[in-house]
């Protein structure tokens, strides 16, 4: 298990270096450069300043060089200087990635406690009235737009109704914790919704198969009880292929995260990424995005285990046992 | 075996099941699968019933314990235990019966445990349903029957996971765990047909020891003769949903009364080397929702004439402790005194 465990550490190391390569060559083929902002930032400066400042900042150099020496830097704990922010990219980048892993841990949660609680009762009531309300529901969550839901969340708890804010993480001069909470209702509404109704999907299709198993059977025939057949027997089975799917799944939650910050103005990394990107932060955006590769490798390390643990089938020890 | 008999007067059913009806929804309306099935079990007998894929054994003992599927329903029929209709228990007062008083091995070892548990686990949890034993005092008892049931070094491999035993292991401990609480009654299932030859000799021979010691009865579920030869000291034959006979071991292959146990015994080379299925007789079963009027066997019946086919033949005494549906039952019957 350790052996295994280091394996998949190695591995995501080496998915994060491609990532660096990729995201760091892909960023090269943007039009304009820093310089280029400066020069339509000042417009008195000169070629020859240009030219000089390219070669200050190495970007006169082919861009593997130039990719070597943002590595050297970052492996030495620098990440480089956020143009946007005025500041090291990595001050600018923790808060964010706190705001984020706060919605998103929040959001998830929740989507998965709903998910379970409906897709179990909708298994156990399967083609009955209760199965098909649960059904209507869930589908409509996967068929609404974030965004769409997002503005709407927006217009009617926030500018009709007043009840909560619509944006930032906290009140004017800051706030406590029940004035960050406020702030954090509407976006982790908006992306438990849109994210609820697909896994109940899973939980509920997971449960039906996992029901017919002859095992269940032979624990009714034992004398178990439904709770005990459905929460021991069924659960543990069912949880099964549901946590690979759910880890999959990260990668769109993380998106609707991205859509989800910028309309609520929520400053997480979803938001940072959109406003690096568009703002030509070169810097910021890198590293933002070799965090949220990061982040979804984390998740599919977590899941992994999570799997390892709920099913003894699975064995990373190599010897089949 | 004791002469069949005998003891059969001697000894009141434990389970008497009457008129036994289980039907089906199904897309093209009601599929009554089990009809008026009727048999006794008594204790430290094993009744074996046989019958062709399809002809009701699994659903009738299914039924037995409030298992069926969520489309089955039992139309008709009593089931008495100890004073109680099985068939008529409110399902929480049958629940306790399952696994503690009535007992339940199937088929396929493998899928029949639950793969994210240890077997130790699976067999602890019995008794902690039914005997409310404390874990520890579960878990001691579940490796105890382990070493019942002739499970080596049953300590360790209780904390294996089916996955890490051979089918016959898993044999052994399922047949740990429906033993734990020593049942009255244990069904079988074709608790064997998915074993090799020699592992099922094995098993075989543990249930038949373990009956000895626990004084059960056992409801025998089988497509191969056999085993159930070898087996049961009475045999109930299932044909399309019915009972065709009910016969005491000795009498049933001695001198089968029923023209389809004849076929089936005639096509059977051999009663000794378990591991044959059911003979196949010319013909095929009936489809239950178009059976024939009257007699259900008459379409492949050698004795059939016109006037099975105007009503369902009732099971009828042919000899002592022994019943079978027609209507010229008898094992001397020759073509040329047929009448038609
Ligand atoms: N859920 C169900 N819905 C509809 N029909 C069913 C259902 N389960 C079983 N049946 C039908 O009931 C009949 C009896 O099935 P059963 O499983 O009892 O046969 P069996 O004698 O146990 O056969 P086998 O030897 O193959 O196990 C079959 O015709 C089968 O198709
Ligand atoms: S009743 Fe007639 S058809 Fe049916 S088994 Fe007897 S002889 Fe054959
Ligand atoms: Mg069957």
């Amino acid at each position: 298990m350790t052996r295994y465990l280091l394996d998949r550490a190695v591995q995501s190391v080496a998915v994060l270096a491609i990532m660096s390569v990729v995201i760091f060559w892909l960023m090269g083929l943007m039009p304009g450069d820093l310089i280029d902002l400066m020069i339509s930032a000042d417009p008195r400066l000169t070629p020859e300043d240009a030219a000089r400042l390219r070669e200050l900042h190495g970007l006169d150099l082919p861009i593997s060089e130039r990719y070597l020496n943002w590595l050297t830097a970052a492996l030495s704990g620098d990440l480089g200087f956020s143009r946007l922010f005025a500041m090291p990219v990595l001050e600018a980048v923790l808060p964010a990635l706190g705001n984020t892993v706060l919605l998103l841990g929040i959001s998830f949660v929740l989507a998965v406690a709903i998910a379970f609680l409906s897709g179990i009762a909708a298994a156990m009531n399967q083609h009955r009235k209760l199965d098909y309300a649960i059904n209507l529901l869930a589908f409509a969550a996967i068929s609404i737009p974030s965004f769409w839901l997002a503005l709407m969340m927006i217009t009617l708890f926030s500018v009709t109704l007043g009840w909560l804010p619509a944006s930032g993480t906290e009140s004017v001069g800051g706030g406590g914790f029940l004035d960050k909470a406020r702030f954090l209702v509407l976006p982790v509404l908006t992306l438990t919704i849109v994210s609820f109704g697909s896994h109940t999907r899973f939980v509920r299709a997971s449960m039906i198969e996992t029901l017919r198993q002859d095992y269940i059977r032979t624990a009714r025939a034992k004398g178990a009880g439904e709770g005990r057949v459905v929460f021991r027997h069924a659960l543990r089975n069912a949880l099964i292929p549901v946590v690979t799917i759910l880890a999959l799944d990260f990668g769109f939650l993380f998106s609707g995260a991205l859509i989800i910050e910028t309309i609520f103005a929520y400053p997480g990394m979803g938001k940072l990424i959109f406003d690096a990107i568009m703002g030509n932060d070169y810097n910021l955006a890198l590293v933002t995005l070799l965090f949220a590769t990061a982040l979804t490798l984390f998740c599919n390390l977590a899941a992994d285990l999570a799997y390892a643990w709920l099913d003894p089938r699975i064995s990373y020890t190599g010897d089949g046992a | 075996m004791s002469s069949p008999a005998a003891a059969e007067t001697a000894q009141p059913d434990i389970l008497s099941v009457e008129g036994l009806t289980v039907a089906f929804e199904t897309d093209d309306g009601p599929l009554t699968v089990v009809d008026g099935v009727s048999f006794g079990l008594q204790a430290g007998r094993t009744t074996g019933m046989v019958g062709e894929s399809g002809s009701g054994k699994s659903v009738s003992a299914l039924a037995l314990l409030g298992l069926l599927p969520p489309n089955g329903r039992v139309a008709a029929g009593r089931a008495m235990y100890r004073g109680a209709d099985l068939l008529a228990l409110p399902a929480d007062r049958l629940r306790p019966l399952r696994g503690d008083r009535i007992a339940m091995i199937f088929q396929e070892p493998m899928t029949a445990l639950n793969p994210v548990f240890s077997i130790g686990d699976q067999i602890a949890e019995v008794l902690q349903i039914h005997q409310r034993l404390p874990r520890g005092e579960a878990w001691e008892r579940a490796v105890g029957m382990l070493r019942r049931v002739g499970i080596p070094d049953p300590a360790t491999r209780a904390l294996a996971y089916p996955h890490q035993l051979s089918g016959g292991m898993r044999q052994r401990a399922v047949i740990a765990m429906a033993l734990a609480c020593g049942p009255d009654i244990l069904i079988a299932d074709e608790a064997t047909t998915a074993l090799d030859a020699t592992v099922q000799a094995q098993i075989l021979e543990l249930m038949t020891d373990l009956q000895r010691q626990y004084g059960m009865a056992v409801l025998f579920i089988s497509h191969d003769l056999g085993v159930v030869s070898a087996l049961a000291d009475d045999v109930v034959v299932l044909y399309a949903g019915r009972v065709m006979e009910c016969a005491p071991a000795s009498a049933f292959f001695g001198r089968p009364m029923h023209p389809y146990s004849q076929g089936m015994l005639e096509t059977l080379p051999s009663l000794t080397p378990p591991g044959h299925d059911l003979p196949t007789i010319p013909g095929t079963p009936p489809d239950l929702a178009r059976l024939p009027g009257g007699c259900r066997f008459a379409p492949r019946c050698p004795r059939a004439a016109e006037d099975c086919r105007a009503a369902e033949p009732p099971l009828t005494e042919t000899r002592a402790g022994s019943r079978a549906a027609c209507i010229r039952p008898g094992p001397d019957w020759d073509p040329a005194e047929d009448p038609t």
